[in-house]
Protein backbone atom coordinates (compact mmCIF):
# COMPACT_ATOMS: atom_id res chain seq x y z
CA UNK A 1 0.00 0.00 0.00
CA UNK A 2 1.75 3.28 -0.95
CA UNK A 3 -0.46 5.58 1.23
CA UNK A 4 1.05 8.79 -0.27
CA UNK A 5 -1.38 8.13 -3.31
CA UNK A 6 -4.41 7.72 -1.65
CA UNK A 7 -6.28 10.45 -1.58
CA UNK A 8 -7.40 12.48 1.82
CA UNK A 9 -10.75 13.83 3.33
CA UNK A 10 -10.64 17.87 3.86
CA UNK A 11 -10.84 17.04 7.40
CA UNK A 12 -8.17 14.70 7.74
CA UNK A 13 -6.01 17.13 9.97
CA UNK A 14 -8.84 15.70 12.75
CA UNK A 15 -8.29 12.13 11.99
CA UNK A 16 -4.99 12.59 13.17
CA UNK A 17 -5.75 14.99 15.93
CA UNK A 18 -8.09 12.21 17.06
CA UNK A 19 -5.56 9.12 16.92
CA UNK A 20 -7.14 7.56 13.86
CA UNK A 21 -6.02 4.18 12.73
CA UNK A 22 -6.26 4.80 9.32
CA UNK A 23 -6.66 2.63 6.37
CA UNK A 24 -7.00 2.06 2.84
CA UNK A 25 -10.32 2.18 1.50
CA UNK A 26 -11.54 2.42 -1.87
CA UNK A 27 -8.22 4.67 -2.77
CA UNK A 28 -9.01 6.95 0.21
CA UNK A 29 -6.89 7.27 3.72
CA UNK A 30 -9.95 6.74 5.87
CA UNK A 31 -10.57 6.31 9.86
CA UNK A 32 -11.29 2.70 10.40
CA UNK A 33 -11.70 3.36 14.58
CA UNK A 34 -10.36 5.88 17.07
CA UNK A 35 -8.74 5.30 20.34
CA UNK A 36 -12.12 4.39 22.13
CA UNK A 37 -12.26 1.31 19.55
CA UNK A 38 -15.46 0.15 17.26
CA UNK A 39 -17.44 -1.44 20.28
CA UNK A 40 -17.45 1.80 22.23
CA UNK A 41 -17.63 4.01 18.87
CA UNK A 42 -20.92 2.20 18.06
CA UNK A 43 -22.38 1.99 21.51
CA UNK A 44 -21.91 5.99 21.84
CA UNK A 45 -23.97 6.65 18.04
CA UNK A 46 -26.99 4.01 19.63
CA UNK A 47 -27.38 6.33 22.86
CA UNK A 48 -26.32 9.44 22.20
CA UNK A 49 -24.08 10.45 18.65
CA UNK A 50 -21.62 9.26 16.30
CA UNK A 51 -19.70 11.65 13.71
CA UNK A 52 -18.81 9.96 10.85
CA UNK A 53 -16.64 11.32 7.62
CA UNK A 54 -17.88 10.13 4.31
CA UNK A 55 -16.07 12.64 2.36
CA UNK A 56 -14.87 10.03 0.58
CA UNK A 57 -18.46 9.00 -1.01
CA UNK A 58 -19.43 10.44 -4.12
CA UNK A 59 -21.40 13.61 -4.67
CA UNK A 60 -22.86 14.13 -8.37
CA UNK A 61 -25.33 16.75 -9.56
CA UNK A 62 -27.55 16.42 -12.66
CA UNK A 63 -29.00 19.61 -13.79
CA UNK A 64 -31.05 20.19 -17.50
CA UNK A 65 -34.64 19.71 -18.42
CA UNK A 66 -33.51 16.14 -19.42
CA UNK A 67 -31.85 14.88 -16.00
CA UNK A 68 -35.28 12.97 -15.21
CA UNK A 69 -35.56 11.00 -18.35
CA UNK A 70 -31.78 10.13 -17.75
CA UNK A 71 -32.14 8.97 -14.21
CA UNK A 72 -35.34 7.03 -15.39
CA UNK A 73 -32.84 5.53 -17.94
CA UNK A 74 -30.20 3.90 -15.69
CA UNK A 75 -32.69 3.06 -12.09
CA UNK A 76 -35.75 1.29 -11.73
CA UNK A 77 -37.38 4.32 -9.52
CA UNK A 78 -40.21 6.70 -10.89
CA UNK A 79 -37.97 9.83 -10.35
CA UNK A 80 -40.60 12.15 -11.47
CA UNK A 81 -42.64 11.36 -8.17
CA UNK A 82 -39.70 12.48 -6.32
CA UNK A 83 -40.72 15.54 -4.61
CA UNK A 84 -38.72 18.55 -3.99
CA UNK A 85 -36.94 18.08 -0.83
CA UNK A 86 -37.02 14.57 -1.18
CA UNK A 87 -34.35 11.74 -0.91
CA UNK A 88 -34.83 8.37 -2.18
CA UNK A 89 -32.85 5.19 -2.15
CA UNK A 90 -32.28 3.71 -5.76
CA UNK A 91 -30.16 1.71 -7.91
CA UNK A 92 -28.17 2.28 -11.08
CA UNK A 93 -28.93 -1.04 -12.94
CA UNK A 94 -27.29 -2.96 -15.60
CA UNK A 95 -29.05 -4.44 -18.94
CA UNK A 96 -29.35 -7.11 -16.61
CA UNK A 97 -30.81 -5.79 -13.88
CA UNK A 98 -27.38 -6.14 -12.09
CA UNK A 99 -26.71 -3.45 -9.36
CA UNK A 100 -24.14 -1.46 -10.95
CA UNK A 101 -24.59 1.08 -7.46
CA UNK A 102 -26.72 1.53 -4.91
CA UNK A 103 -27.35 5.29 -4.43
CA UNK A 104 -29.47 8.67 -3.09
CA UNK A 105 -31.13 10.83 -4.86
CA UNK A 106 -32.16 13.95 -3.97
CA UNK A 107 -34.65 16.39 -5.90
CA UNK A 108 -32.83 19.64 -5.00
CA UNK A 109 -35.49 21.82 -7.34
CA UNK A 110 -33.24 22.65 -10.02
CA UNK A 111 -31.64 19.58 -10.18
CA UNK A 112 -30.72 16.00 -9.32
CA UNK A 113 -28.19 15.28 -6.30
CA UNK A 114 -26.87 12.26 -6.45
CA UNK A 115 -24.26 10.27 -3.52
CA UNK A 116 -22.96 7.11 -4.50
CA UNK A 117 -20.30 5.05 -2.97
CA UNK A 118 -16.71 5.73 -3.15
CA UNK A 119 -15.91 2.17 -4.82
CA UNK A 120 -18.55 2.96 -7.67
CA UNK A 121 -17.91 6.26 -8.12
CA UNK A 122 -15.74 5.61 -11.31
CA UNK A 123 -18.56 3.30 -12.79
CA UNK A 124 -21.31 5.35 -11.78
CA UNK A 125 -19.83 8.63 -13.42
CA UNK A 126 -19.31 6.21 -16.94
CA UNK A 127 -22.46 5.09 -16.89
CA UNK A 128 -23.87 8.55 -16.44
CA UNK A 129 -21.90 9.97 -18.97
CA UNK A 130 -22.89 7.03 -20.99
CA UNK A 131 -26.39 7.46 -20.85
CA UNK A 132 -26.74 11.31 -21.28
CA UNK A 133 -25.52 10.91 -25.09
CA UNK A 134 -28.65 9.87 -25.83
CA UNK A 135 -30.05 13.22 -24.16
CA UNK A 136 -29.79 17.29 -25.17
CA UNK A 137 -30.51 19.30 -22.50
CA UNK A 138 -27.91 17.74 -19.52
CA UNK A 139 -24.92 18.42 -17.24
CA UNK A 140 -23.25 16.94 -14.78
CA UNK A 141 -21.26 17.72 -11.87
CA UNK A 142 -19.14 15.82 -9.73
CA UNK A 143 -18.55 18.00 -6.76
CA UNK A 144 -14.86 17.25 -6.03
CA UNK A 145 -14.80 20.41 -3.90
CA UNK A 146 -17.59 18.48 -1.05
CA UNK A 147 -16.52 16.93 1.91
CA UNK A 148 -19.18 15.32 3.81
CA UNK A 149 -19.74 13.96 7.16
CA UNK A 150 -23.05 12.07 8.86
CA UNK A 151 -24.03 12.82 12.49
CA UNK A 152 -26.19 9.62 13.82
CA UNK A 153 -27.77 8.54 16.77
CA UNK A 154 -30.85 9.70 19.38
CA UNK A 155 -28.74 13.27 20.07
CA UNK A 156 -28.06 14.24 16.97
CA UNK A 157 -30.56 16.65 16.68
CA UNK A 158 -30.16 18.05 19.48
CA UNK A 159 -26.02 18.59 18.68
CA UNK A 160 -27.00 20.37 15.09
CA UNK A 161 -30.36 22.42 15.70
CA UNK A 162 -28.29 25.24 17.27
CA UNK A 163 -26.37 25.44 13.78
CA UNK A 164 -29.15 25.60 11.00
CA UNK A 165 -32.63 27.20 11.47
CA UNK A 166 -35.87 24.71 11.08
CA UNK A 167 -33.51 21.68 10.84
CA UNK A 168 -35.96 20.00 13.34
CA UNK A 169 -38.62 20.36 10.69
CA UNK A 170 -36.89 17.79 8.01
CA UNK A 171 -38.38 14.53 8.67
CA UNK A 172 -36.17 10.68 7.76
CA UNK A 173 -35.68 11.26 3.91
CA UNK A 174 -36.15 15.03 3.92
CA UNK A 175 -33.45 17.19 2.49
CA UNK A 176 -32.64 20.98 2.69
CA UNK A 177 -30.46 23.58 0.97
CA UNK A 178 -28.92 25.83 3.43
CA UNK A 179 -26.17 28.32 4.65
CA UNK A 180 -23.87 28.58 7.58
CA UNK A 181 -22.09 31.36 7.47
CA UNK A 182 -22.78 32.57 3.97
CA UNK A 183 -21.51 29.10 2.93
CA UNK A 184 -23.93 26.61 0.82
CA UNK A 185 -24.57 23.42 2.82
CA UNK A 186 -26.56 20.36 1.70
CA UNK A 187 -28.36 18.75 4.73
CA UNK A 188 -30.39 15.02 4.28
CA UNK A 189 -31.95 13.52 7.22
CA UNK A 190 -30.68 10.18 6.20
CA UNK A 191 -28.07 7.84 7.20
CA UNK A 192 -26.77 4.11 7.34
CA UNK A 193 -27.25 3.30 10.85
CA UNK A 194 -30.72 2.15 11.83
CA UNK A 195 -30.76 6.13 13.86
CA UNK A 196 -31.93 9.00 13.23
CA UNK A 197 -29.72 11.68 12.27
CA UNK A 198 -27.89 13.47 8.95
CA UNK A 199 -25.91 13.92 6.21
CA UNK A 200 -23.87 17.17 5.78
CA UNK A 201 -22.07 18.15 2.58
CA UNK A 202 -20.28 21.51 2.26
CA UNK A 203 -17.29 23.04 1.11
CA UNK A 204 -13.87 22.02 2.48
CA UNK A 205 -13.32 24.63 4.76
CA UNK A 206 -16.81 24.40 6.56
CA UNK A 207 -16.79 21.13 6.82
CA UNK A 208 -13.47 21.38 8.92
CA UNK A 209 -14.99 24.01 11.00
CA UNK A 210 -18.54 22.72 11.75
CA UNK A 211 -16.41 18.98 12.18
CA UNK A 212 -14.77 20.59 14.71
CA UNK A 213 -17.28 21.98 16.67
CA UNK A 214 -19.77 18.95 16.52
CA UNK A 215 -16.46 17.19 17.99
CA UNK A 216 -16.49 19.44 20.93
CA UNK A 217 -20.06 18.44 21.86
CA UNK A 218 -19.71 16.29 24.27
CA UNK A 219 -22.47 14.65 22.75
CA UNK A 220 -20.94 13.37 20.11
CA UNK A 221 -18.20 10.81 19.18
CA UNK A 222 -15.84 10.46 16.46
CA UNK A 223 -16.82 7.09 14.75
CA UNK A 224 -15.12 5.32 11.75
CA UNK A 225 -15.24 2.75 9.00
CA UNK A 226 -15.58 -0.02 11.46
CA UNK A 227 -18.89 1.13 14.13
CA UNK A 228 -20.18 2.50 10.72
CA UNK A 229 -20.05 -1.17 8.99
CA UNK A 230 -21.19 -2.90 12.70
CA UNK A 231 -23.94 -0.04 12.88
CA UNK A 232 -25.32 -1.34 8.91
CA UNK A 233 -25.40 -4.91 9.87
CA UNK A 234 -27.19 -4.70 13.02
CA UNK A 235 -29.91 -2.27 10.74
CA UNK A 236 -29.61 -4.73 7.92
CA UNK A 237 -28.60 -2.86 5.37
CA UNK A 238 -26.92 -3.90 2.82
CA UNK A 239 -23.14 -2.60 1.64
CA UNK A 240 -21.74 -2.77 -1.97
CA UNK A 241 -19.34 -5.29 -2.75
CA UNK A 242 -21.11 -7.74 -0.02
CA UNK A 243 -24.73 -7.85 -0.51
CA UNK A 244 -24.89 -5.98 -3.83
CA UNK A 245 -23.06 -6.53 -6.88
CA UNK A 246 -23.17 -6.22 -11.17
CA UNK A 247 -24.63 -9.94 -10.67
CA UNK A 248 -27.18 -9.28 -7.94
CA UNK A 249 -30.55 -7.83 -8.56
CA UNK A 250 -32.67 -5.41 -6.08
CA UNK A 251 -34.88 -8.67 -5.65
CA UNK A 252 -32.52 -10.90 -4.77
CA UNK A 253 -31.07 -8.17 -2.16
CA UNK A 254 -34.59 -7.94 -0.67
CA UNK A 255 -34.90 -4.67 -1.87
CA UNK A 256 -37.67 -4.77 -3.59
CA UNK A 257 -39.63 -1.73 -2.35
CA UNK A 258 -37.10 0.21 -3.74
CA UNK A 259 -38.07 -0.32 -7.31
CA UNK A 260 -40.94 1.99 -8.30
CA UNK A 261 -44.16 -0.22 -8.86
CA UNK A 262 -45.33 2.70 -11.91
CA UNK A 263 -41.79 1.54 -13.95
CA UNK A 264 -42.78 -2.01 -13.19
CA UNK A 265 -46.47 -1.76 -14.61
CA UNK A 266 -44.70 0.11 -17.63
CA UNK A 267 -41.94 -2.58 -17.91
CA UNK A 268 -39.40 0.45 -19.12
CA UNK A 269 -36.27 -0.26 -17.04
CA UNK A 270 -32.77 -2.11 -17.55
CA UNK A 271 -33.29 -5.36 -16.46
CA UNK A 272 -37.00 -5.57 -15.79
CA UNK A 273 -38.00 -8.91 -17.78
CA UNK A 274 -35.41 -10.44 -15.09
CA UNK A 275 -36.36 -8.06 -12.43
CA UNK A 276 -40.58 -8.17 -12.97
CA UNK A 277 -40.22 -12.29 -13.21
CA UNK A 278 -38.41 -12.63 -9.96
CA UNK A 279 -41.19 -9.92 -8.55
CA UNK A 280 -43.50 -12.92 -9.74
CA UNK A 281 -42.09 -15.52 -9.33
CA UNK A 282 -40.09 -15.03 -6.76
CA UNK A 283 -35.05 -14.90 -6.65
CA UNK A 284 -33.73 -17.84 -7.12
CA UNK A 285 -31.25 -16.51 -4.40
CA UNK A 286 -32.67 -13.92 -1.13
CA UNK A 287 -30.99 -12.22 1.29
CA UNK A 288 -31.26 -13.28 4.61
CA UNK A 289 -30.41 -12.21 8.25
CA UNK A 290 -28.53 -15.18 10.13
CA UNK A 291 -27.68 -15.52 13.63
CA UNK A 292 -24.88 -17.75 14.15
CA UNK A 293 -24.99 -20.09 17.63
CA UNK A 294 -22.09 -19.28 20.43
CA UNK A 295 -19.95 -16.30 20.45
CA UNK A 296 -17.84 -16.83 16.99
CA UNK A 297 -18.21 -14.26 14.41
CA UNK A 298 -19.56 -15.69 10.89
CA UNK A 299 -17.76 -13.82 8.38
CA UNK A 300 -17.92 -13.29 5.03
CA UNK A 301 -17.32 -15.88 2.51
CA UNK A 302 -18.30 -18.76 5.24
CA UNK A 303 -20.04 -21.44 3.62
CA UNK A 304 -23.70 -21.81 4.20
CA UNK A 305 -25.29 -25.95 4.34
CA UNK A 306 -28.61 -27.45 4.32
CA UNK A 307 -28.37 -31.42 5.82
CA UNK A 308 -25.28 -31.17 4.21
CA UNK A 309 -26.89 -29.36 1.02
CA UNK A 310 -24.46 -26.24 0.25
CA UNK A 311 -27.27 -23.55 -0.10
CA UNK A 312 -25.28 -20.01 -0.31
CA UNK A 313 -22.31 -18.18 1.51
CA UNK A 314 -22.40 -15.41 4.12
CA UNK A 315 -21.86 -11.94 2.34
CA UNK A 316 -21.59 -9.79 5.74
CA UNK A 317 -20.83 -11.01 9.46
CA UNK A 318 -19.05 -9.96 12.37
CA UNK A 319 -20.48 -9.42 16.13
CA UNK A 320 -22.78 -7.07 16.70
CA UNK A 321 -22.20 -4.92 19.96
CA UNK A 322 -26.04 -3.88 20.66
CA UNK A 323 -27.02 -7.45 20.34
CA UNK A 324 -23.78 -8.49 22.49
CA UNK A 325 -23.42 -11.92 19.73
CA UNK A 326 -22.58 -12.48 16.50
CA UNK A 327 -24.65 -11.68 13.14
CA UNK A 328 -24.51 -12.49 9.89
CA UNK A 329 -26.11 -11.59 6.30
CA UNK A 330 -25.69 -14.06 3.76
CA UNK A 331 -27.26 -15.44 0.33
CA UNK A 332 -28.73 -18.39 0.05
CA UNK A 333 -30.69 -20.01 -2.31
CA UNK A 334 -34.38 -19.02 -1.71
CA UNK A 335 -36.39 -22.09 -1.23
CA UNK A 336 -34.83 -22.56 2.25
CA UNK A 337 -35.62 -19.11 2.98
CA UNK A 338 -37.82 -19.56 6.34
CA UNK A 339 -37.30 -17.45 9.25
CA UNK A 340 -36.28 -19.34 12.36
CA UNK A 341 -35.06 -22.61 10.42
CA UNK A 342 -31.37 -23.54 10.79
CA UNK A 343 -28.77 -23.36 8.58
CA UNK A 344 -24.92 -24.60 9.46
CA UNK A 345 -21.83 -22.35 8.80
CA UNK A 346 -18.88 -24.23 7.64
CA UNK A 347 -15.75 -22.78 9.55
CA UNK A 348 -12.68 -24.94 9.06
CA UNK A 349 -13.80 -28.75 10.53
CA UNK A 350 -16.04 -26.80 12.56
CA UNK A 351 -20.35 -26.53 11.59
CA UNK A 352 -21.95 -23.34 13.62
CA UNK A 353 -25.78 -23.45 13.63
CA UNK A 354 -27.25 -20.51 11.90
CA UNK A 355 -31.11 -19.32 12.59
CA UNK A 356 -32.46 -17.73 10.03
CA UNK A 357 -34.04 -14.04 10.90
CA UNK A 358 -36.11 -11.41 9.55
CA UNK A 359 -34.21 -7.73 9.13
CA UNK A 360 -33.23 -5.63 10.98
CA UNK A 361 -31.39 -7.31 13.97
CA UNK A 362 -31.83 -4.16 15.74
CA UNK A 363 -35.23 -1.81 15.08
CA UNK A 364 -34.71 1.15 12.91
CA UNK A 365 -35.54 4.84 14.96
CA UNK A 366 -36.07 6.98 12.10
CA UNK A 367 -37.63 10.31 12.54
CA UNK A 368 -40.86 9.55 10.68
CA UNK A 369 -43.55 11.98 9.95
CA UNK A 370 -46.12 11.19 12.24
CA UNK A 371 -49.19 10.00 10.24
CA UNK A 372 -52.52 11.72 11.49
CA UNK B 1 11.00 -14.38 31.13
CA UNK B 2 9.06 -14.19 28.06
CA UNK B 3 10.41 -15.41 24.42
CA UNK B 4 9.07 -14.04 21.83
CA UNK B 5 7.54 -15.07 18.02
CA UNK B 6 7.36 -12.56 15.08
CA UNK B 7 3.29 -13.40 14.97
CA UNK B 8 3.15 -12.01 17.91
CA UNK B 9 2.72 -14.88 20.32
CA UNK B 10 4.84 -15.13 23.79
CA UNK B 11 5.93 -18.18 25.47
CA UNK B 12 7.00 -18.05 29.96
CA UNK B 13 9.97 -19.84 29.63
CA UNK B 14 9.86 -20.52 33.50
CA UNK B 15 6.20 -21.74 33.53
CA UNK B 16 5.16 -22.56 30.31
CA UNK B 17 2.35 -19.93 29.83
CA UNK B 18 1.33 -19.15 26.51
CA UNK B 19 -0.51 -15.39 25.43
CA UNK B 20 -0.30 -13.00 22.54
CA UNK B 21 1.60 -9.74 23.06
CA UNK B 22 0.01 -6.32 24.38
CA UNK B 23 1.11 -4.77 20.65
CA UNK B 24 -1.29 -7.47 18.79
CA UNK B 25 -4.40 -6.78 21.14
CA UNK B 26 -4.03 -3.10 20.48
CA UNK B 27 -3.73 -3.59 16.92
CA UNK B 28 -7.12 -6.48 17.41
CA UNK B 29 -9.05 -4.03 18.94
CA UNK B 30 -12.21 -5.05 20.69
CA UNK B 31 -11.78 -8.75 21.35
CA UNK B 32 -14.82 -10.92 21.02
CA UNK B 33 -14.07 -14.18 20.55
CA UNK B 34 -11.40 -17.06 21.42
CA UNK B 35 -11.03 -20.64 21.00
CA UNK B 36 -8.50 -22.42 22.70
CA UNK B 37 -6.81 -25.65 22.62
CA UNK B 38 -8.10 -28.53 24.74
CA UNK B 39 -5.90 -30.12 27.81
CA UNK B 40 -3.47 -32.70 26.40
CA UNK B 41 -3.35 -31.58 22.84
CA UNK B 42 -0.53 -32.19 21.50
CA UNK B 43 1.04 -29.47 18.39
CA UNK B 44 4.09 -28.58 16.68
CA UNK B 45 5.75 -25.26 16.41
CA UNK B 46 4.23 -22.79 14.66
CA UNK B 47 1.36 -24.52 13.76
CA UNK B 48 -2.07 -22.77 14.23
CA UNK B 49 -3.86 -23.68 17.82
CA UNK B 50 -5.93 -21.32 18.75
CA UNK B 51 -8.09 -18.47 17.28
CA UNK B 52 -8.49 -14.77 18.15
CA UNK B 53 -11.43 -12.48 16.93
CA UNK B 54 -12.02 -9.13 17.30
CA UNK B 55 -14.95 -7.48 15.93
CA UNK B 56 -12.86 -6.11 12.67
CA UNK B 57 -10.98 -9.40 12.19
CA UNK B 58 -10.32 -13.42 12.88
CA UNK B 59 -6.46 -14.70 13.60
CA UNK B 60 -4.88 -17.51 14.60
CA UNK B 61 -2.45 -18.12 16.95
CA UNK B 62 0.78 -20.12 16.24
CA UNK B 63 2.48 -22.51 18.38
CA UNK B 64 5.97 -20.84 19.51
CA UNK B 65 7.35 -23.81 20.21
CA UNK B 66 6.28 -27.73 20.04
CA UNK B 67 4.70 -29.41 22.95
CA UNK B 68 1.58 -30.32 24.71
CA UNK B 69 -1.16 -28.17 26.54
CA UNK B 70 -1.52 -28.75 30.23
CA UNK B 71 -3.70 -25.79 30.96
CA UNK B 72 -6.23 -23.47 29.59
CA UNK B 73 -7.89 -20.15 30.76
CA UNK B 74 -10.94 -21.21 30.78
CA UNK B 75 -12.42 -17.77 32.42
CA UNK B 76 -10.99 -16.03 29.29
CA UNK B 77 -12.55 -17.97 26.70
CA UNK B 78 -15.92 -17.51 28.53
CA UNK B 79 -15.21 -13.68 28.45
CA UNK B 80 -12.85 -12.98 25.46
CA UNK B 81 -13.51 -9.35 26.10
CA UNK B 82 -11.57 -9.47 29.39
CA UNK B 83 -8.25 -9.90 27.60
CA UNK B 84 -8.52 -6.18 26.59
CA UNK B 85 -8.83 -5.08 29.87
CA UNK B 86 -5.55 -7.70 31.00
CA UNK B 87 -3.50 -7.84 27.59
CA UNK B 88 -0.77 -9.46 29.75
CA UNK B 89 -3.03 -12.31 30.39
CA UNK B 90 -1.61 -15.90 29.58
CA UNK B 91 -4.20 -18.07 26.86
CA UNK B 92 -2.88 -21.53 27.69
CA UNK B 93 -0.01 -23.27 29.66
CA UNK B 94 2.01 -25.81 28.10
CA UNK B 95 4.77 -28.45 28.24
CA UNK B 96 7.77 -27.73 26.24
CA UNK B 97 8.53 -30.98 24.01
CA UNK B 98 12.33 -29.77 22.53
CA UNK B 99 13.54 -27.17 24.88
CA UNK B 100 16.35 -26.30 22.10
CA UNK B 101 13.41 -24.31 19.89
CA UNK B 102 13.33 -21.34 22.66
CA UNK B 103 16.60 -20.12 20.96
CA UNK B 104 14.99 -19.72 18.09
CA UNK B 105 12.30 -17.13 19.77
CA UNK B 106 13.32 -13.82 19.98
CA UNK B 107 13.77 -11.84 22.97
CA UNK B 108 11.75 -8.83 24.31
CA UNK B 109 14.43 -6.32 22.72
CA UNK B 110 14.26 -8.26 19.36
CA UNK B 111 10.76 -8.57 19.20
CA UNK B 112 10.19 -4.84 20.10
CA UNK B 113 12.66 -3.93 17.25
CA UNK B 114 10.51 -6.28 15.11
CA UNK B 115 7.28 -4.11 15.38
CA UNK B 116 9.32 -0.84 15.23
CA UNK B 117 10.13 -1.88 11.47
Amino acid sequence: MNINKLKSSPIEELHIKNNARLVDFAGWSMPVQFSSGIINEHISTRTSSGLFDISHMGQIAITGMDSCKLLESITPTDIKSIQPGRVRYSFILNEKGGIIDDLMITNEGESYYLVVNASRTKNDLDEIFNAAKSFKDISINHLHSKGMIALQGPKAIEVIKSYFDDINKLNFMDYKKTTYKDVEVRISRVGYTGEDGFEISTSKDLLLELTQNFLNDKRVSFCGLGARDTLRLEAGLPLYGNELSESITPIQADLGFAVSSSRVNKKDFRGAKKIINEINNGPEFSRVGLLPEGKRPVRKDTLIYKNGEKIGKVTSGGYGPSIGSPISMGSIKSQFNKTNDHLEAQIGNNFIPLKITSFPFVPHRYHRKRKV
Amino acid sequence: MKKYTKTHEWVNIENGEVGITENAIELLGDIVFLELPDVGKEFSKDSPIAVVESVKAASDIYAPVSGKVTEKNEDLETSPEDLNENPKSWLFKIEVSNKDELNSLLDEQEYQKEIDK
